[in-house]
């Protein structure tokens, strides 16, 4: 038989061929891998509703002017009352005749015709001392959050800029378009006490920068929210939160006491100055299992190593609680050892006897058997990955700055997995790296955390992070043969710089 | 058009229509043909098997696609494992090749080598290829891909479609050398 023959046979056989398999176990696993791409995928929903949650809320406590929620909260005003009859514009005129303010605390005269001039109009409203911010827009109608809208915008109050945008039903938005936008006029921004001093000059940021800029920014024209991007390119929602309206402010203004809102008046800080940006890295040493042949990991003189080192923010959110996110360069080597049984084909040996008594082997070369062979196996892996860590901290102050910050997140990891085996051969005793070539494999997967860091103050605005902490793998399934997790323990430090 | 038979069309509609029944009578139906061609494309029996769940997967997601006047069905599963084993070592790994330095000279064998040797034990010196060569001789080989569909497939020259083809063959023919010589100390 000539090559060219015995591909055809090959071919032949291999169109007939049927390899032993189990199609009910099959089924099952399939059902199973099916539950879990649904499992994963609506893990990962989770977890991006629960930032977009979460960066929403941050958003919101940073962007409320604290005049009002103060002054709303503790005369318990409600936004309710804002809405009332009483507040009504054609009622608004005539508010000095009103008999029933919608609030006890309110019913002396508003301040409604502040002059300038007069001399009991609060300080921060005769000098420009609005906060720097662009995100000062005063209270809102709360049905502002609930109507599908379908708007274009291009409004001679700016002096560039158009932007359409579709409200796709509750407070979230898609918007396309152009959204890098200037006030034409500063006072054409902001909430004016009364039309009387429209012609103060105020501080408030007036222009916003484009949209790809963005991240997590204001836009200009009051509408506040969070953007991503998309690998096909630049998808952005925002959570809209329109201006009120000219007569929308002239219905809320007139109803504050500016005497009071003046003394209990704190400029928001922007909430940039409260986010801590710092180089964090960690050494880990991984989970020991019994000591044996078949140890997770082999510990006798390997190098067993696990650390990371990367740049992170934490981002307050409301009260003491705190998001802590970054950059992650995660890198980790390992080896195991096992054994491991193949099977193979051989010539067979066949036993001589002779009349004489003698004996002797020779090789049969048209007969084969199979033989298993088995191998102590040491298998290393080196493994290098880019992480984004997303963690929910709980900061404990103390009296000396020193902080408690115990912590729980997910850390998304994509990278590289080098992986090889090195195969002790039973006839030359050579380590035979040609059986299992290194295998590179790209690989995504994420990771659990949990720790308890201790911050120590380190000057006026560096602090420095000790952080025990227990890494599991949740997603790995480079080492099927252990059916184990990987798991690792260490400690991080790093150095944190916070305004 | 090609004839349907009546248990398959049967099959084809239940899929259609997502019918788990359906889906797990073609599993226990195909199932082996499609390992034996799943585990000619990858080095062992279980990634052969995950391969085959998600090519099982997507045919049940993709049944729609399948257009009885161009074929028929196995051989378009057949495909779609072919294509899903072949896409699951270019996403998640590629494979520093082993250099053979000296490639057998003769390629004589003693009479009878070629007729003795059972399939599985042929597809057991197949799998011991380096990853390109073996790709490539089961294209073109076993599947009888032409060398400008395999370079379409793997994404590489016709030329070194035909120049990695020539050494699988080379190197299977080293390894039944060795078997005539008895030198295959392991395999």
């Amino acid at each position: 038989m000539n090559w060219q023959a015995f591909e055809e046979n090959m071919k032949k056989a291999s169109q007939t061929h049927e390899a032993p398999v189990d199609p009910d176990a099959l089924w099952e696993k399939m059902q199973r891998k099916r539950r879990r791409r649904f499992f994963v995928w609506w893990w990962w929903a989770g977890v991006f509703l629960l930032g977009l949650a979460g960066a929403g809320l941050w958003w919101r406590q940073s962007t409320r002017p604290q005049w009002v929620s103060r002054g709303a909260e503790e005369n318990g005003l409600k936004q309710e009352a804002l809405q009332s009859p009483q507040n009504n514009p054609q009622n608004t005129r005539t508010n000095s005749t009103n008999p029933e303010p919608p609030s006890t605390r309110y019913q002396s005269p508003p301040q409604t015709h502040v002059s300038k001039n007069t001399p009991s109009v609060a300080p921060h409203l005769q000098k420009p001392t609005r906060p720097n911010h662009p995100t000062w827009r005063g209270q809102l109608p709360l049905d502002t959050f609930k109507k599908p809208t379908f708007r274009r915008e291009k409004s001679a109050r700016y002096k560039e800029g158009t932007a359409y945008s579709i409200g796709l039903g509750g407070p979230f938005m898609a918007t396309l378009g152009s959204d890098s936008v200037h006030l034409k006029n500063d006072n054409d921004r902001g909430v004016s006490p009364s039309p009387e001093i429209d012609d103060q000059p105020s501080n408030i940021e007036t222009s916003a920068p484009s949209l790809p800029e963005l991240g997590l920014a204001p836009v200009e024209r009051g509408r506040s929210g969070t953007a991503f991007l998309s690998p096909k390119g630049f998808v952005a929602l925002f959570w809209a939160a329109p201006l009120p309206s000219p007569s929308t402010q002239t219905l809320l203004t007139p109803q504050l006491d500016t005497s009071e809102m003046a003394k209990r008046y704190q400029p928001p800080q922007n909430p940039r100055k409260h986010i801590a940006w710092g180089l964090m890295g960690g050494l880990y040493t991984w989970q020991r299992h019994t000591p044996g042949l078949d140890a997770f990991p082999y510990m006798a003189g390997q190098k067993l190593e696990a650390w990371s080192l990367g740049a992170i923010c934490t981002v307050p959110l409301r009260g003491a609680w705190q998001l802590r996110t970054g950059l992650l360069l995660n890198r980790q080597t390992s080896v195991f050892r096992w054994e491991f049984s193949k099977s193979g084909i051989k010539p067979r040996t066949v036993t001589n006897n002779f009349l004489d008594g003698t004996s002797n082997t020779s090789v049969d070369s048209s007969l084969f058997v199979t033989v298993v062979t088995t191998r102590k196996i040491q298998q290393y892996n080196h493994v290098t990955a880019f992480g984004i860590p997303v963690e929910l901290q709980y900061a404990k102050t103390f009296k000396n700055r020193v902080a408690l910050l115990p912590a729980l997140g997910i850390q998304g990891r994509i990278g590289q997995w080098g992986k090889g085996i090195l195969v002790q051969n039973p006839v030359e005793g050579l380590v035979d790296r040609s059986f299992f070539p290194t295998h590179y494999r790209k690989f995504f997967g994420f990771s659990a955390r949990a720790g308890v860091g201790c911050s120590f103050p380190l000057g006026k605005s560096w602090h420095l992070l000790l952080e025990p902490s227990a890494v599991w793998d949740l997603s790995s399934r480079a080492n099927a043969a252990f059916k184990e997790h990987f798991s690792q323990y260490g400690l991080q430090v790093g150095i944190v710089w916070k305004k | 058009m090609l004839p349907i038979q009546t248990d398959v069309e049967a099959l084809l509609k239940g899929c259609l229509r997502r019918e788990p029944t359906a889906q797990r009578q073609l599993v226990r139906r195909y199932a082996a043909s499609l390992l034996s061609v799943a585990r000619r494309y990858t080095r062992n029996t279980a990634e052969a098997e995950d391969v085959l769940q998600d090519a099982l997967l997507l045919i049940f997601e993709k049944i729609n696609t399948y257009n009885p006047q161009r074929g028929s069905l196995e051989g378009w599963m057949r495909r779609v494992v072919i294509n899903a084993a072949l896409g699951n070592r270019r996403r998640f790994a590629f494979t520093r090749e082993q250099s053979y330095d000296n490639p057998p000279d003769s390629q004589d064998f003693a009479p009878g080598v070629l007729e003795q040797i059972g399939f599985e034990e042929l597809l057991a010196l197949v799998n011991e290829l380096p990853d390109g060569a073996r790709e490539v001789f089961n294209l073109a080989v076993f599947d009888d891909f032409s060398h400008d569909e395999i370079a379409e497939k793997l994404g590489i020259a016709a030329g070194t479609s035909r120049s990695l083809l020539s050494r699988a063959r080379k190197l299977l023919q080293d390894k039944l050398q060795r078997l005539q010589r008895h030198e295959l100390a392991s395999i």
